[in-house]
């Protein structure tokens, strides 16, 4: 039970009514600020954009789920209000692990472009740059089998030389050498 | 010789002796009734023959009786009934095989007789293989798909990638010079609903704009539809106050006409159909005789126009209606990005020109992760290479939301040659597999041949999706707009589904505006209007479809009008004593001013009284969303709480129950007496005449020595008028009768209707977009103290129109009701 609790004392206060009308106010008359979706690092499986809207036991079960299910490393990316929340989240990820899973955190700062909608027709569209800060977690499980053993460089190929064919020239022998040295290092990205 | 011939004067040994005279009135008596006889027979010839028998020699062919079609048409359903009366029947002849229909010229005839009666879209046949179609605004459009997708296509939407073809809307294409067109549009549109056609940021032509137009000078009423618009980008070296610019505008096809027609009437056009031209004489022999001459003129009408061509007296302004002469695929989803990236190769003749900066800022804007992060309503020009492979990309240059290229909305699209071009030199899909046969050597990679291939201008348009991340989650149904030239619909359709995206239909555009807390047409637009009335009458066909014991009795319900809101008796009944004694009762409109809105936005927010400047007809659009449990249906009630419902609330919280705030005490029906009497009396009413028609028969039968039929009962008149007379007794009375009966129908006041209802899946509840009166609202936020002066949150009402439970569902007011693109 006790590792299915609900998040307490970090969700901010969302009922300020005067925060919206404060906003509006510091607008000044001639255009309205228009907000986009901040840039996204990777939009894969393994990171976890945090916000204060999803149900905290939500996003908690989601990430057990894609631990559980052999993925070595998770990202959580939170950012302003929600950095508490992600905080909060690896740190209960971590500690109902019990040592199973390890952390490393980043901070960032993450450059934001508002638009100014123009109110009257004369105005062009215009930009105005925020900065809000970012907070990056990898959850990574430290088990002793994940740890990754680096591969030996593989022996380079001998190149076949069958005895019917008479011995290619040198400078064919040389062209060829590159090539397998790139096929060698293509074989070795996709093994990572 | 023995003869026997017998006589027949009495004077020659007959029997018959022939009087002397003839008395007159005898003989006129019997012409009389000749001439009744002739005129009976002329009216109703009975004849022995068949129709084809009587026709004229000159007019009779060969195997008459067998091809119906050898007669003159006015004879050929009389044909039919008797051919089909002897049993023997010559025109229901088999249908022909299906290898014969599906021949491809046999089939492409048959898809050419189709589309008489509805146009087809370009992808119409890949649509009726997978989709339910439906016939709309002239089209035959795709509805939903025939499998289950209604939530897969929510996911496709707010995740992945949503398809739709939305190529029924009409392009017109309006040129003129930017003055005359801003003061022509000065009375198409008002300021008070945002910025208007040629606002700065939209006359470069680099970002698409949308705006709300009505009928000459009429705002706020008179709406005709919201219409997005895009300004041709200058060339180079032109000056930005050219002279003639022009101007595209994306018409719904429901009020197209309807605009084209406040375009003529506004810009005081005429169709260059038919017009007349002065006389062009051969040069003059001599000056003096042609000063004299008046001038002359000839009328030349164009036999054939492919699109609809206005123009003013002196042609400074040209007004073409470009339909079905481009593609217009909506992608909507954060995948759309994936989806183009790699469906669209971009084409580059040479690396330092237009098509390269295009593509290189097109394959860098792809890259994103939706896009949403672009600039909001951008459009991009793109060349691309038809149905060609893969190729490395370029280096993102710069900020993409700052720094786009000059050039980037450029295309040749604008061009009409360019667009003809682009049609005549389409490769078929036939030859092209033909090709890559002989040339590819191995299966999906580029063959030299594709080089060679035209590439195909296409324009991107981005939609930024929600905007206000206090009405709905940001960026919820971004996405892209494709447009492409005419023939090349199918191949990119192809291709874009090919990489993922999922294809939706009409139903697919609705539950995209109800999630992201709008609608696409409001309730004073035409479009609007037309499908109210539309849902109203399948509403009441399907009610009186069903068994009495099955329909719903609205009269014990207390619902006014049960199939369709009635917004004039709605405001006229809020109006205050003041205004009902305007002019201007029976009308409404939606109310549009963004800065009222926000206005009342914030007094909901804030619990203030209204601005005085509300005018007293509109209607405010609002988001409703239930508290708790309970399903809203489109057309239920928004009433206004009493203090007794907030007790209610409180005491249903504390003790954790779900049940309905108020049941609606059931009203006597007054009619069902007088229904079940006038049942009994028409049923017996029947039964007494069809008595009486036996008895009628029993007495021709005594007498007749063949057999007597029964006579028809030719009751159906009568029955009608029974039928009629039943449904005005099953439904309540209307609400133009009495005044009040819309706001005081029901134990709650009604101050507003549901117009569009269901589950939201962005919300997780279920959501409404409904209509309220300013009135209503007052009424509302000045009754929010309770006795202990708490403050209470602002919230109404919702019921069915068939149901007596109320339910609470919270307010929010729509503050981007105009200029709102889905």
């Amino acid at each position: 039970m006790e590792s299915n609790a609900p998040e307490l004392g970090a969700k901010p206060r969302t009922n300020n009514r005067n925060s919206h009308s404060r906003r509006n106010q510091s607008d000044s008359a001639n255009h309205r600020v228009v907000r986009k979706l901040p840039p996204r690092a990777d939009n894969d499986r393994c990171n976890i954009y945090i916000t204060s809207k999803t149900d905290f036991k939500a996003q908690q079960r989601r990430c057990e789920e894609l631990l559980n299910s052999g993925v070595k490393e998770i990202f959580l990316h939170c950012m302003g209000y929600s950095i508490t929340r992600g905080l909060n989240l690896a740190l209960r990820l971590i500690k109902n692990s019990e040592g199973a899973l390890g952390y490393t955190i980043n901070t960032s700062t993450i450059h934001w472009w508002d638009e100014l909608h123009p109110l009257c027709d004369e105005d062009d569209i215009t930009f105005r740059q925020r900065n809000n800060s970012a907070l990056h977690i990898k959850i990574f499980s430290n088990s002793l089998f994940n740890i990754d053993v680096p591969q030996l460089p593989a022996q380079p190929a001998l190149p076949k030389v069958s005895q019917r064919e008479p011995p290619k020239p040198h400078q064919q022998q040389q062209q060829q050498q590159p090539q397998k040295a790139k096929a060698k290092k293509q074989t070795t990205r996709s093994q990572k | 010789m023995s003869t026997q011939k017998l006589e027949y004067d009495a004077r020659m040994g007959g029997r018959i002796t022939l009087p002397t005279h003839v008395s007159t009135y005898r003989y006129a008596a019997g012409a009389l009734n000749e001439i009744k006889g002739l005129i009976a027979e002329a009216l109703s010839p009975v004849s022995s023959k068949l129709i084809f028998q009587s026709l004229p020699k000159h007019m009779r062919r060969r195997a008459m009786s067998h091809h119906p079609k050898r007669l003159p048409r006015k004879y050929r359903h009389a044909h039919k009934n008797q051919m089909s009366k002897g049993g023997n029947d010559p025109v229901i002849r088999k249908r022909p095989s299906r290898k014969y229909r599906r021949r491809p010229d046999n089939l492409l005839k048959e898809y050419v007789r189709r589309q008489r009666r509805h146009h087809w879209l370009e992808t119409h046949i890949w649509h009726a293989k997978r989709f339910h179609m439906v016939d709309r605004w002239g089209y035959r459009l795709a509805n939903a798909s025939c499998d289950k997708t209604y939530r897969a296509c929510y996911r496709a939407s707010v995740q992945h990638c949503l398809l739709q073809d939305i190529s029924y809307y009409t392009c017109v294409e309006l040129q003129g010079s930017l003055e005359s067109l801003r003061m022509g549009f000065a009375r198409l549109t008002s300021p008070e609903c945002g910025l208007s056609v040629t606002a700065r940021t939209f006359l470069t032509g680099r970002r698409e704009g949308s705006v709300d137009l009505f009928a000459d000078s009429q705002y706020p009423r008179g709406a005709l539809q919201r219409a997005s618009f895009m300004w041709r980008p200058l060339e180079e070296g032109v000056t930005f106050t050219q002279d003639t610019r022009t101007l595209w505008l994306w018409l719904h096809p429901s009020a197209a006409q309807a605009t084209v027609e406040q375009l003529q009437r506004v810009f005081l056009l005429q169709s260059r159909r038919q017009q007349t031209l002065p006389l062009e004489e051969k040069p003059a022999k001599e000056q003096k005789e042609q000063k004299e001459k008046p001038l002359r003129f000839w009328t030349q009408t164009k036999a054939f126009e492919r699109h609809a061509h206005y123009s003013n007296t002196n042609g400074s302004i040209q007004l073409l209606v470009l339909r079905q002469e481009f593609n217009r695929f909506r992608l909507t989803g954060p995948q759309a990005q994936r989806v183009l990236a790699s469906s669209l190769r971009a084409h580059r003749r040479d690396q330092l020109g237009v098509q390269a900066a295009q593509a290189d800022y097109c394959e860098a804007a792809l890259r994103l992760h939706s896009p949403n992060e672009l600039l909001s309503n951008l459009i991009m020009g793109l060349h691309i290479r038809t149905k060609a492979e893969s190729c490395a990309g370029a280096v993102p240059a710069g900020n993409l939301l700052l720094s786009p290229p000059e050039c980037l909305a450029r295309s040749p699209l604008w061009q009409r040659e360019e667009r003809e071009r682009l049609a005549r030199g389409i490769m078929s899909t036939h030859h092209y597999q033909e090709l890559r046969q002989q040339h590819a050597v191995v299966p999906g990679v580029p063959c030299a041949f594709e080089d060679q291939m035209q590439a195909v201008p296409l324009l991107l348009i981005q939609r930024p999706g929600s905007q206000d991340p206090e009405y709905k989650r940001l960026g919820y149904g971004c996405g892209w707009d494709v447009i492409a030239p005419a023939k090349y619909g199918m191949a990119l359709w192809l291709t874009l589904t090919m990489w993922g995206a999922r294809p939706g239909g009409l139903r697919e555009l609705d539950s995209v505006a109800r999630e992201s807390g709008g609608e696409q047409h409001l309730a004073d637009t035409l479009a609007g209007v037309k499908l109210a009335s539309a849902a109203a009458e399948e509403r009441r066909a399907r009610y009186f479809r069903l068994p009495p014991n099955k329909r719903t009795n609205y009269r014990k319900l207390a619902v006014a009008s049960p199939f369709s809101a009635p917004w004039k008796h709605l405001v006229r009944d809020w109006q205050t004593t003041a205004a009902t004694s305007s002019p201007a009762v029976g009308s409404y409109h939606v109310l549009r001013h963004r800065e009222l809105l926000e206005s009342i936005g914030d007094c909901l927010r804030l619990h203030q009284p209204l601005p005085d400047q509300v005018p007293d007809d509109c209607l405010i659009q609002i988001q409703l969303r239930l508290k708790a449990r309970g399903h809203v249906k489109d057309n239920a009630l928004i009433c206004l709480p009493s203090a007794a419902d907030y007790k209610q609330r409180w005491r249903q919280i504390s003790r954790n129950e779900q049940a309905p705030v108020h049941m609606e005490p059931p009203q006597p029906d007054l009619n069902e007496r007088t229904r079940k009497e006038l049942r009994s009396d028409h049923k017996i009413k029947l039964k007494r005449l069809r008595a009486r028609r036996v008895r009628e028969k029993r007495r021709l039968q005594e007498t007749a020595t063949r057999r007597v039929h029964i006579r028809p009962a030719n009751t159906a008149p009568l029955v009608r008028a029974h039928l009629l007379e039943m449904c005005r007794l099953w439904l309540p009375t209307d609400p133009a009768e009495t005044s009040d009966s819309v706001r005081r129908q029901c134990s709650r006041e009604v101050f507003g209707y549901v117009t569009t209802a269901g589950f939201s899946f962005t919300e997780a509840t279920v959501c409404a977009v409904g209509y309220v009166t300013p009135g209503g609202l007052q009424h509302l936020l000045s009754n929010l103290k309770d006795s202990k002066g708490r403050q209470l949150q602002p919230m109404c009402l919702v019921r069915d129109p068939d149901s007596r439970d109320y339910r609470w569902a919270t307010v929010q007011v729509n503050l981007n009701v105009a200029a709102q693109t889905f």
